[in-house]
Formats: C-alpha cells, structure tokens, sequence
C-alpha cells in the first residue's frame, strides 16, 4: 500500500428505514420523524462527501467521525415529530402523494382482497347489520316496482302443475252452490228450456192463448174505461207474488 | 249479462219472478183477471160440462142398448140434462175453487179464485160462489164495468180472480202467507 493509499473512503449508502408499518398518523408522524432523520444524515453524509472531496482524504476522515455523533446528537435534541407537525403541511404532501399515486392500482396488485373481503365476512354478521341498518321493506318495495310480477310469474311458474296440488274441497265448500245454480238457472232462462223441450206444441199454444186472452182483458177494458169517466182501473190484489214471498202488502 | 256478484246483491234480479212462468207473463202475475180470459175460463168448464153430460147421456143410451135391446128407449128430455148439468157445474166448481183455486177452464186460462186476502176458498165460499155463478152467470159481466175486474160474485162474496199461471198450489199460497 503506498502513500496515496493511506487515504480512506467513505461511501454512503442510503438505505430505506427498516420500521415497522406505521399506524395512524402517529405511524404516519413517526414515519415522517423518520424520513427527515434519515434525510438530515443523508445530507450529512453528503456534506461529507464534498468536505472530503474538496478538503481532501485527511479531513474527510475527520468529518466521517465527527458528523455521525453530531448528527446523532441533534437529532437526539429535536422533537422531530413536534417538528414536522408544527411546520409541515401534512396536508399538502398527503394530497401530492395521492395525487401522484394510483391507489385503486396499487390496492388490487399488492392487496389480496379475497382475503381482505373473508376476513371481515368472518368478522361480522352481515345479516344482523342488514336487518338494523338497511330498510328491507323500501328495498322490496324497490324490487317490485321495477318488475312486472304476473309477467314474471307466467314465464317462470308452472301455474298448472300448482294448481294441482291445490285441495279444491276446502274452496268448494265455502261456495255458495245452490246460489250459483240458481243464478245459472235464471241467466240462462232454463225453466224456458225445459219448458220448450217438454211442454212441446200444447204448451206453446195454452201459453199463446193465455197471452192473448190477457191482452184481450186490457184491450177490452181500455174500452170500457174511456167511455166511463175515470181512470184506469187497479188491479193489484193480495195473492200477488209480492205478498205469496212476504213482501209488500 | 249480470255477472253473479250483480246477481248475488240483487241487482236485475227479481226475486218474486217465477222461472217456470214465460217472461212476458211474470209482469201481470197476482193481478185481477179481466173479462174475456174469465169468460173464456168458465166457457171451457161450461163445455166440459157439456161434453160429460152428453157422455153420461151416451152412456146411458148405450147401456140401455145394450141390456134391453128392441126395447124403444126414453130420450132424457132437455131441461133435465140442463138441470144435471146446472148441479154437476156447481158440484165441480165448488171443489175446484175450495182445493186447488181453479178448474180446468181456470187452469187453461191462467185464472185462480182466491178470497180477499189472498187465500183459497172456504168451502161455504166456494160453494155459495159456485152456486151464484151457475145461477147467475150473467154477473160476470159487471167485471167488464168494475173497476177492479170484479164481478157480482166477487162483489157479493168478496173474491178474487187473479192471473196465475204458476203450478202453485192454493195450499202453499196459504202457507206462504203464515209469518
């Protein structure tokens, strides 16, 4: 080794912080303390380097011995955390880094979210904070307004196939029957079917010379009654339907 | 078409209308009967009458053929038949009238004799009235000028001819009436 070799060398190596992750903003603080201790002995060894680069390798090894217990020392005596909060404009670098960085990016390369997602399904109950906090009836409500249900209904239900489970009993029981057949019977004018079908010809013919003898009855007694000065005659009588059924007297 | 609830709350719904009755007939059901129907009516008894007398004169005219042949048989004479006839129509009438309200001239025409309240015929009523028609048959004649279609019979004895073409018996139209 000559003489030039006698000199040392210095080399710096700045290494990122082997930390903990930060929790909070105190993590985020302690970080920050971190990053400008770190920075300040960066640029002490930067100092360094050019004191030594300019005053040459003897003062250099001076300085490597000075500068650490130095840069040790002040920052020993300074809250850097007290610092940056007081003078740093936090929100301002949080918003740079944000805007610089591309977080939904990053979140799905470098998170597992499958995990992220079981881990807190497992760590909930999803039913009990749906049921407190969501408005189930409003949701429903919701649902069906957007859907045509009878439409729904037709294309997916086998309505035949239900129907035939369906116990009719039960439904026929509480029919009114007689009721029903009474009110087909008169719609349908059955007593006049009956009567065209059996009463055949004669009947036909009592029925047309009844009619016919009636409206003699009232031709005639038209008649009668414009020659007599009066009006009409009345002919209601007890015997009538209205009083045989209890009604009207 | 009245759908059934219609129908169930009554609405077109007529519930003295009697179905066995065509409709053009249910509207002037239980009213007085007037002249001409009353007239035809007892026509038709008159004739049946008629018809069974000369069958019982038949009759006897044959029977007698029968069992006394060559022997010159006794034509009835007329006013007797009539006579017979007078007590026969009486007979009939007075039974008709009493049990079911109307003969079969009444039947055919659609007529029932009911009393003033609407109920049948006593007896002493169907019989008195029986008699005052057969004896009287003119006073039917005074339903052509009542105002309320009655004849002197129905004036006298206070009953009605009304139309009713239902099958109903006299009996059922009493019983309808108890509460």
């Amino acid at each position: 080794m000559d003489a030039d070799d006698s000199r040392a060398e210095v080399i710096l190596v700045v290494r990122p912080i082997d930390q903990d992750p930060a929790e909070g903003l105190r993590g985020l603080l302690n970080a920050m303390g971190a990053a400008m201790g770190s920075a300040m002995e960066s640029a002490a060894h930067t100092a360094l380097d050019v004191v030594s680069t300019v005053a040459g390798p003897p003062t250099s090894a001076v300085l490597d011995r000075v500068v650490p217990g130095v840069t040790d020392a002040v920052i020993q005596r300074i809250d850097i955390t007290g610092l940056v909060i007081g003078r740093v404009d936090l929100r301002a670098i949080v918003m740079q880094a944000l805007d610089r960085l591309d977080l939904t990016e990053i979140v799905l390369q470098r998170v597992d979210l499958r995990r992220v997602v079981e881990g807190a399904l497992d760590s909930i109950d999803v039913t009990e904070i749906v049921l407190q906090r969501v408005d189930l009836v409003a949701v429903v409500d919701a649902v069906l307004d957007q859907m045509d249900l009878t439409e729904l209904v037709e294309q997916r239900v086998d309505i035949d196939a239900l129907v035939a489970t369906v116990d009719l009993e039960p439904v026929i029981d509480r029919l009114p029957i007689v009721e029903i057949a009474e009110y087909v019977i008169e719609q349908t004018d059955l007593p006049a079917i009956i009567r065209q079908s059996t009463g055949g010809i004669a009947a036909d013919a009592i029925d047309a010379v009844r009619l016919r003898s009636y409206a003699t009855d009232v031709a005639t007694a038209r008649i009668i009654d414009r020659l007599l000065p009066r009006r009409g005659r009345k002919l209601d009588a007890p015997g009538e339907p209205e009083s045989l059924t209890g009604g009207e007297q | 078409m009245t759908t059934f609830s219609a129908w169930r709350r009554g609405e077109a719904q007529d519930p003295t209308a009697d179905l066995t009755i065509p409709e053009d007939a249910r509207d002037f059901q239980g009213e007085r009967a007037g002249f001409a129907t009353r007239f035809l009516a007892s026509c038709i008894d008159i004739a049946l009458v008629a018809l069974l007398m000369m069958g019982i004169w038949l009759g006897i005219e044959i029977l007698q053929l029968i069992f006394t042949p060559g022997v010159e048989v006794d034509t009835p004479r007329a006013a007797t038949l009539v006579l017979w006839g007078y007590a026969f129509t009486t007979l009939y009438w007075m039974v008709a009238w009493a049990t079911t309200g109307r003969s079969i001239g009444a039947w055919a025409m659609g007529v029932r004799v009911v009393s003033r309240k609407g109920e049948k015929l006593s007896w002493p009523i169907a019989l008195a009235r029986a008699a005052f028609s057969v004896g009287f048959p003119f006073g039917l004649g005074w339903a052509l000028i009542s105002r309320r279609n009655r004849s002197v019979q129905d004036v006298v004895l206070r009953t009605i001819v009304i139309y009713d073409w239902s099958l109903r018996a006299p009996l059922i139209i009493g019983s309808a009436r108890q509460p």
